[in-house]
């Protein structure tokens, strides 16, 4: 195919070739989606322009999506083989959504030849989080079934990158045994939910900021050129783009049943 | 015209590439069924996760197979349903969104046309129109193909699919998830009739099945001959050869009554029962008194399979049909609701 981006495919050992210096990212065109809850989020950097879609759309991501990329690109005047690099909101959240975004991502990054960058939807929340101002930042996202994604982030000297502590969990909130501290801030819709929490967190008051309640495909793209950047971090070959679920138990014996 | 066919309705993800001029020019195909074998069933966000590991690998694969440099086709055709939603998703957003990057037409597929159409894919081909019965773990029905997409249903199951009874009933016996294969093997030590299961809804007009009464008797001869619940080898054997001298004569009768309504003297049969040795045979004795003639697809294409996709996705597409941006995928989906296609 022929694309003026960055080529990118893996050798035939598999292996994946170095990727570009820093000042490479100011000038790369980078699309980025996150479909794993309700929002249908979609980002397009090309010439250090941004074009933003970002709008509730429950349950009509798979058919919002590529026509609303395609405006964009339309808008950005460029093509989809001009893109040097795909993001995606890798989870955790909605099954489906993850796997229709890492779906569209890889699909679109194997036509372009470019590869995919998988981030975290908790890890983004933090980072709009910390685009505020936030240093110590609790993420919580609503896992249903009466449980919360969650993961804690800690910012530290001038970068933006929230640093995770321990690891990102599926949980009952009344299982988190950690106390924030004063100054941190909550943010996801997890907080919005009313699921049981534990004392420390049951008898403070936590107000969650509601504009930071779910992952903005714009962030999670300024994100992941920090991650690459700074952190050295590397995009993937799209086949290995694959979405993380943190819930790996899908079958139950003990369901529910209706009118039960 | 060259096309990518993608297959993800249930538990195989399929992939191949099939050319007008060159025939099928590479095809792979991932079974999941070990993984769902230690719940009994196909578990739909188990077969979902699984897909989106297999596809791309695949989809690099097949254009490496067939000798082509990647994304050098005119088309791409992904399955829309019926089947798993969750599975669905994964090979339509794909497919769709690939065919997007490389700016070529897409066209979703109906997963039974593209089984009814796999004998298509064989050096003597069937000609339209004719009768196809389509019989597999999820869907048993008699279709009247009078031309290139233009479906009628004749008759449908009431319950349970074929390759669902088989399956049960194989459970019944303790055999091991999907029975169905290794029950019709059972069969084939037993005697025929020891043991005589109706045959569900032959003296009923019409062209309809129901399997669910064939699984009871079965169900009631295995507790009569259990022995601390242990079923003797050759009982079981001989009750496996009843169940499927039953099915395979329903479903001889009820293609034998479609043919002589549509007055068509072509019998195409596809799905993954049509693999099943005893059926073929029957059903080539009842063509023979009817100077009708049958046809199959090889085994491999019995099954699901990415290589039927690409062919009924380019029958489609040559046509001038294809699909918008929008992906959408149905878990149900009449045949008879397919638009024709202008050959």
């Amino acid at each position: 195919m022929a694309h003026t981006g960055l080529s990118y495919e893996p050798d035939l050992c598999g292996r994946l070739p170095a990727f570009p210096t820093p000042a490479r990212y100011l000038v790369m065109n980078i699309l980025s989606i996150d479909t794993t809850a309700d929002l249908c989020s979609i980002a397009l950097d090309a010439g250090g322009n941004s074009f933003v879609f970002h709008e509730s759309r429950p349950r009509e991501h798979a058919k919002i999506l590529l026509p609303e990329i395609t405006r964009l690109f339309h808008e950005a005047g460029i093509k989809i083989q001009d893109l040097d690099l795909v993001v995606f909101g890798r989870g955790p959240g909605s099954f489906t959504g993850v796997r229709i975004a890492a779906s569209v991502a890889q699909g679109i990054a194997l036509a372009a030849g470019c590869p995919v960058f998988p981030v975290s939807t908790l890890q983004s929340v933090a980072f709009s989080a910390a685009k505020n101002g936030a240093r110590s930042i609790w993420v919580a996202l609503d896992a249903r079934m009466s449980e919360w994604y969650f993961a804690r982030y800690n910012i530290s000297g001038s970068s933006l990158v929230p640093e995770l502590i321990d690891q990102e969990q599926v949980l009952p909130p009344a299982q988190i045994s950690q106390t924030p501290e004063s100054e941190t801030t909550f943010c996801g819709n997890g907080w919005a939910t009313d699921y049981p929490l534990p004392e420390q967190l049951a008898e403070r008051t936590i107000s969650a900021d509601p504009l930071l309640g779910l992952p903005h495909a714009l962030h999670s793209l300024e994100l992941v050129k920090i991650l690459m950047s700074e952190k050295g971090e590397q995009a993937v070959a799209p086949e290995q783009a694959i979405p993380v679920y943190l819930r790996d138990k899908v079958t139950w014996d003990n369901k529910p049943k209706v009118g039960s | 015209m060259r096309v990518l066919g993608i297959e993800s309705s249930c538990d195989e993800t399929g992939v191949a590439i099939y050319d007008s001029e060159q025939g099928l020019m590479a095809h792979q195909l991932y079974s999941q069924v070990k993984m769902h074998a230690e719940f009994g069933g196909v578990v739909p966000e188990l077969a979902s996760r699984d897909h989106i590991r297999k596809l791309a690998p695949m989809i690099r694969g097949v254009f490496t197979d067939a000798g082509l440099e990647f994304g050098d086709v005119d088309g791409i055709a992904y399955t829309a349903g019926p089947g798993l939603v969750g599975a669905l998703m994964v090979g339509a957003s794909m497919g769709r969104s690939l065919a997007m990057g490389w700016g070529v037409p897409a066209i979703a597929v109906h997963h039974m046309e593209g089984h009814l159409l796999a004998p298509m894919l064989e050096e003597q081909p069937p000609e339209y129109p004719f009768v196809a019965l389509l019989v597999s773990g999820g869907h048993t029905m008699l279709v009247d193909v009078s031309a290139p997409g233009c479906y009628r249903i004749l008759g449908e199951t009431l319950d349970d699919a074929a390759g669902e009874a088989f399956d049960k009933t194989a459970k019944m016996m303790g055999l091991p998830y999907p029975g169905g294969p290794l029950l019709s093997q059972k069969a084939d030590q037993g005697v025929k009739g020891v043991f005589e299961f109706p045959r569900p809804m032959i003296d009923r007009p019409g062209m309809d099945f129901s399997f669910s009464g064939l699984k009871t008797a079965v169900r009631l001869a295995i507790a009569r001959h259990a022995v601390d619940e242990v079923v003797e080898e050759q009982i079981q054997a001989d009750i496996a050869c009843g169940f499927q001298q039953a099915v395979i004569e329903t479903l001889a009768i009820k293609c034998r009554r479609a043919l002589r309504e549509t007055g068509h003297k072509t019998l195409v049969i596809a799905g993954g029962v049509s693999a099943n040795k005893s059926l073929r045979t029957a059903l080539h004795a009842m063509c023979k008194k009817e100077r009708a003639r049958v046809f199959y697809a090889r085994p491999e294409f019995c099954t699901d399979n990415g290589a039927m996709i690409a062919y009924a996705g380019w029958l489609r597409l040559k046509a001038g049909q294809q699909s918008s941006l929008k992906v959408e995928v149905k878990a149900r989906w009449p045949l008879d609701e397919l638009e024709p296609i202008n050959v």
